[in-house]
């Protein structure tokens, strides 16, 4: 009767045990599940996973109006990952959204093996196995996959079949000569037909607001791998253009995201131009660039809301009204005429869409403009206008490849 | 010799035998000749109600050991390979697989400093080179109060470790009180810090009860003691010289080993409930055990109830003369956790992610008497793991494991025992030299 009892109510605590719940259990959105939510209109971390991806044959949204005057529209054969304008370091700038990842506060770099038949330090690349695909071991469903990969060189026979090692696991099992290659790539596993977004129009992926080219028509990104024995496709962006610390945790950097409070008291995103940070808040960090001035950072960003001042304002030229009414609409920012010597400048496209805590004065003196500007077009300038408390930490991290960053065309 | 013979095969499983008070392993150190094994109130014959009633006067007993260890490794001491970059390094490799003592602790965590996430055992951190060390200075204390049908224990543990393994600690491996409220009844309700019930491995937790030396590859899934409160009831059929017996427990963290999930507090505010139903068949000279386990809660690495975990197992022994043979089957399922964070014996970990294992032991012991006073018994064993594993995204592994060795047992109080761990890395993990001699003398009191 006594252990009756004893079950009974160890039964009724049982069934007290939580739910899941969503807002805070770790998760990982590889590109098919931010396309999934965009076919069901749903949210990831409360952005709307359209903003990150427009399905095939449907208007881009920074493309589109209120943002250009007539819809502009997705290629019809594959879904797009929207180009996110943004600025970095006073540089126009603009990334893609491949994944997210939700309290999920770091990532680790994982392997990236290729194969070849000799190595050389010096060129480590220098004597690939020819036809051979590359091996990854870890998934999109482990919280620990990882789109950053470093190069591990493997050694084989140069009479070795291409497709006798399709597992990681082979590698071990056979013994194989490793060699770490020091650099690595960034290359979500993702299918073939997600790739970032060209409108049917236009020749190549284009930077909202200004309008630039950012890359050739993308896709020949794609390439094959194997992971466990099987074949899977990955995207490749770039290769060089992120660093990790000595136990692996790829380096992260703000990514700023102008927001506002809406009537119902949520914080939501304006729906401006970002701004990519260099290093972790506070750090002082300055941008790492490689010798050609690629950066060597915001691909792995945290979100940081950002809420503005009163005073800010955001510079949208005569020549788009509708942006100018969308915006003065949703309110929260200030929306200021623009001189026409300003509007005339070569240069005016560039900021379009930049945000200055001054609006009201320097958007109206051309003589003093742009230097009479408080832009918030970096990560010191935000966190030196703004202050820890208009920026608001969010436990979402985005695999964010920059495609663009001040006039160059970034990736592979 | 013949008695003698029942309590070293009994003994040799790790259980006591079926012939009531005379087959006490003199290895449970806080039985009297009319107590239960605290310890091992599970299908054990060693809980024998006191016929005479509780004791007018009460009773208060030390007992103990000493576990001196020296062993050796391959490889650095650990499973992880070098040049094996796969994060988390932990989870690619069994970390578990070169023990060295009775604890479970390994030679060796080196992971070259790559990241892991808390898959991980204690650490003795002797790399590849032999060493003497002490495994276990162990206390226990049993006091039975003057006319109560109660019994109090407490069992202390000193571990001495060097500064870059795993820290000294000072641990209290058991502290319970057991009821055992009727005289009639094989029927005892226990409250306090107390071992698992689930299987029969745990039967073997200290090092002077244990055959060997090292626990088993799936020990770490069903060896841990935890705090909460359990029954255990017996029934006897005489006429088929049987009984059929439950033990079930809720606790903070069921059955897992310290390291993996602390049993000191529950996490998630909901315990974890874990219960064994066995059979027993006793005849002279001849006994078959059997028993099923289940265990469902929360997992107690994370502070939402949310995620589960579940496991299911089977355990057979079979005695016959000298021989005795035994094995366990484990199934566990543990769900993605459900908030960043894991929190460990080892520390605090990024995730908790879900989490799949079968395995199973098998093992055979011949206990040869030698009818000296000195040199009383020599054992010989052999024991067969394997076991599968895989993390939420990860490839699966398999491991296995040869385990062979001997024990000598002089004078009751000295236990000399020495094997070899031959761990394989069948599939998924990188192949690493990680053997293991080990060795130990247990002195007990």
């Amino acid at each position: 009767m006594r252990f009756t009892y004893l079950c009974a109510c160890a039964g009724i605590l049982l069934l007290r045990c939580d739910s899941v719940n969503p807002s805070t259990a770790p998760k990982v959105w590889s590109a098919v599940d931010i396309r999934d939510q965009a076919i069901a209109g749903g949210t990831i971390a409360g952005f709307s996973a359209s903003d990150w991806v427009t399905l095939r044959g449907n208007p881009i949204p920074m493309l589109s109006p209120p943002y250009g005057a007539s819809p502009r529209l997705q290629s019809a054969n594959r879904d797009g990952l929207n180009v996110m304008p943004a600025f970095s370091e006073g540089k126009t700038a603009a990334y893609a959204v491949a994944e997210a990842w939700q309290n999920i506060p770091q990532l680790w770099i994982q392997p990236w093996y290729r194969f070849v038949t000799s190595y050389n330090p010096a060129n480590p690349a220098g004597a690939p196995l020819p036809n051979a695909m590359p091996i990854v071991d870890i998934d999109t469903t482990s919280w620990f996959y990882c789109p950053f990969w470093e190069f591990i060189y493997v050694v084989v026979p140069a009479d070795t079949p291409p497709d006798k090692y399709l597992s990681a696991s082979q590698l071990f099992q056979d013994n194989l000569e490793m060699h770490r290659g020091g650099s690595g790539l960034v290359a979500p596993l993702a299918p073939g037909d997600i790739l970032p977004a060209v409108a049917q129009s236009d020749p190549s992926p284009v930077r909202p607001f200004s309008n630039d080219a950012i890359g050739t028509a993308p896709a020949g990104l794609n390439i094959p791998i194997a992971l466990k024995g099987a074949t899977r496709t990955s995207t490749l962006y770039s290769s060089g253009l992120f660093t990790w610390d000595s136990t692996g945790v790829v380096d992260q950097v703000p990514l700023f995201v102008f927001a506002r409070v809406d009537a119902s008291g949520q914080t939501v995103p304006f729906g401006l131009p970002n701004v990519i940070g260099t290093g972790p808040i506070g750090s002082g960090r300055p941008a790492r660039l490689t010798g050609s001035g690629m950066p060597q950072f915001g691909a792995l960003s945290r979100v940081y809301l950002t809420l503005l001042p009163p005073n800010a304002g955001v510079f949208i030229p005569s020549s788009q009204s509708s942006l100018r009414s969308y915006f003065a609409s949703l309110g929260g920012i200030r929306v200021d005429p623009i001189n026409p010597a300003i509007e005339a400048r070569t240069d005016a496209k560039d900021y379009s869409g930049r945000v200055a805590l001054n609006s009201a004065s320097c958007f109206s003196n051309p003589a003093t403009f742009p230097s009479g500007c408080q832009w918030l077009d970096s990560q010191a300038a935000l966190e030196i206008n703004l202050g820890p408390g208009r920026l608001l930490q969010q436990d979402l991290l985005l695999t964010s490849p920059v495609l663009y960053f001040n006039g160059l065309k970034v990736g592979l | 010799m013949r008695s003698h013979l029942a309590k070293m095969l009994c003994f040799a499983l790790g259980a006591a035998g079926s012939s009531g008070a005379a087959a006490q392993p003199r290895s449970e150190p806080p039985q009297s000749v009319q107590e239960p094994g605290p310890e091992n109130p599970n299908d054990s014959p060693g809980y024998t109600p006191d016929e005479e009633g509780p004791s007018a006067s009460g009773s208060l007993k030390l007992h103990g050991y000493i576990d001196v260890g020296f062993a050796k490794a391959q490889g650095n001491g650990s499973s992880f390979r070098q040049g094996d970059t796969r994060l988390p390094a932990d989870y690619g490799v069994d970390t578990f697989a070169p023990a060295i003592n009775s604890r479970g602790e390994v030679a060796s965590l080196d992971a070259g400093g790559r990241f892991v996430n808390g898959f991980l055992p204690y650490s003795m951190e002797i790399g590849s080179r032999a060493s003497f060390f002490i495994n276990t200075v162990n206390a226990d204390i049993q006091y039975t109060p003057p006319g109560a049908p109660l019994l109090i224990f407490a069992r202390t543990q000193l571990l001495p470790r060097f500064a870059n393994g795993t820290k000294t600690r000072v641990v209290v491996e058991q502290a319970f009180g057991r009821l055992t409220p009727f005289s009639s009844q094989e029927f005892a309700l226990s409250v306090g810090k107390f071992d698992s019930v689930f299987g029969i491995e745990y039967l073997e937790n200290q090092a002077n009860l244990r055959i060997g030396i090292t626990p088993s590859l799936i020990a770490r899934y069903t060896t841990g003691q935890s705090i909460g409160a359990k029954a255990f009831y017996r029934y006897h059929l005489p006429s088929i010289s049987s009984a059929i017996s439950i033990n079930a427990a809720v606790t903070n963290s069921g059955n897992w080993v310290e390291s993996l999930q602390t049993p000191d507090i529950s996490l998630t505010g909901v315990p974890n409930g874990t219960a064994r139903l066995g059979y027993e068949l006793n005849m002279l000279g001849f006994q078959v055990k059997v028993g099923g386990s289940g265990m469902y809660g929360p997992r107690n690495d994370q502070q939402s109830s949310a995620p589960r975990q579940r496991a299911f197992g089977v355990d057979g022994r079979v005695i016959l003369g000298w021989l005795s043979l035994s094995g366990e089957y484990i199934n566990l399922r543990e769900d993605s956790g459900a908030e960043p964070g894991k929190y460990t014996g080892t520390g605090v970990y990024p995730l908790a992610s879900g989490f799949k294992v079968d395995g199973f032991y098998n093992q055979a012991a011949v206990a040869i008497p030698t009818g000296a006073t000195s040199l009383q018994t020599v054992t010989l064993y052999a024991r067969y793991d394997r076991r599968h594993a895989e993390f939420e995204g990860f490839g699966p592994i398999l491991t296995s494991r040869w385990t062979t060795g001997a024990r000598l047992d002089f004078w009751s109080a000295l236990a000399v025992k020495a094997e070899y761990l031959f761990n394989r890395e069948n599939a998924g993990a990188p192949t690493v030299p990680n053997d293991v001699f080990t060795s130990s003398v247990v002195f007990t009191w």
